[in-house]
């Protein structure tokens, strides 16, 4: 198996980065943090963790909009294949960098959920963690979502546009989801449905980046 | 060099659905207050600079409210007071 990389974006507030690292290197990823003012960023994936980022002051990832790795980021996606992941916060981030289209707003119940939710993506139906206050996904145009396969919620539990959870952009490898797949891969409490998300994203860096099948 | 005073109220765009909004329409009715009643939530910023003139000042303020304190694809922000200090 090609030992592929991971690097974990630390932010100011992020919390959920060491169930992450444990979660790709359970992938085989040679997987270690970076800094949110890091700007040379040389692994396969990227990832964008949940918890909080500054404070979250303004809005959800709205600070962290501006951070060096963010702006390399962008810079990157043109440059090379890169895979990058948005979990919560993450999301949140994409989304108010423009990296990924709409925006993520308070849930429609104005309350935070803390629940398991039922998802389906690729036809495939799993079972995943959400905790957020702030995630209620909302786009002014569905036909920005021509190129993504989308991640959706079997009872949509915080009003969001179609059902959406999550989105994969397939000509650019990037992926933002509202649940935790991080959380459900090595727990001994729960469904490791987690799984599926971080081998799909495996299985693509292998196939679409160094054409292992 | 002057100073100035800008305030910048940003809230969701009309067609979004405003749960903080809805939550103050439900308790004005249900305490009586107004029963006929349209509430937008939003958020205020009371902030002061100082600028070489107006022209930048109201340049600036623009840029910080459009690229920091609001969304465009959620939000809109207004520029409410602008007075030098």
């Amino acid at each position: 198996m090609k030992k592929l990389t991971a690097s974990i974006v630390k932010f100011p507030g992020s919390n959920c980065e060491n169930e992450t690292l444990e979660a790709v290197k359970y992938f085989n990823f040679d997987a270690y943090f970076i800094s949110h003012k890091e700007t040379v960023i040389d692994s396969d994936l990227v990832i964008l963790p949940g918890g909080f980022s500054f404070g979250d002051y303004v809005s959800c990832g709205r600070i962290a909009k501006f951070s060096p790795v963010i702006s390399s980021l962008k810079e990157l996606i043109k440059r090379r294949k890169i895979f990058i992941l948005g979990i919560c916060n993450g999301f949140q981030i994409l989304t108010e960098a423009n990296i990924l289209p709409g925006a993520i707003l308070e849930n429609i119940g104005g309350k935070f959920i803390c629940d398991d939710v039922e998802l389906t993506f690729l036809n495939k139906n799993f079972s995943l963690p959400i905790a957020h206050h702030q995630g209620r996904y909302y786009i002014d145009n569905f036909e920005d979502l021509k190129n993504y396969e989308i991640i959706k919620y079997k009872n949509n539990p915080n009003g969001s546009m179609a059902n959406i959870a999550g989105l994969y952009d397939k000509k650019r490898y990037i992926m933002g989801l509202m649940p935790h797949p991080e959380r459900n891969v090595i727990t001994p409490f729960k469904s490791k449905d987690g799984k599926n998300i971080f081998e799909f994203i495996r299985n693509i860096i292998e196939k679409d980046f160094y054409g292992i099948i | 060099m002057s100073k100035f005073l800008f305030k910048i109220v940003t809230k969701l765009k009309e067609e979004i659905k405003d749960p903080q909004g809805e939550v103050v329409e439900k308790i004005s009715k249900r305490l009586k207050i107004f029963d006929e009643i349209k509430v937008q939530a939003g958020k205020f910023y009371g902030i002061t600079v100082v600028a070489k003139d107006l022209a930048e000042a109201q340049q600036k303020a623009g840029e910080l409210a459009k690229n920091v304190l609001s969304n465009p694809v959620v939000e809109t922000y207004e520029i409410i007071c602008f007075e030098e200090i």
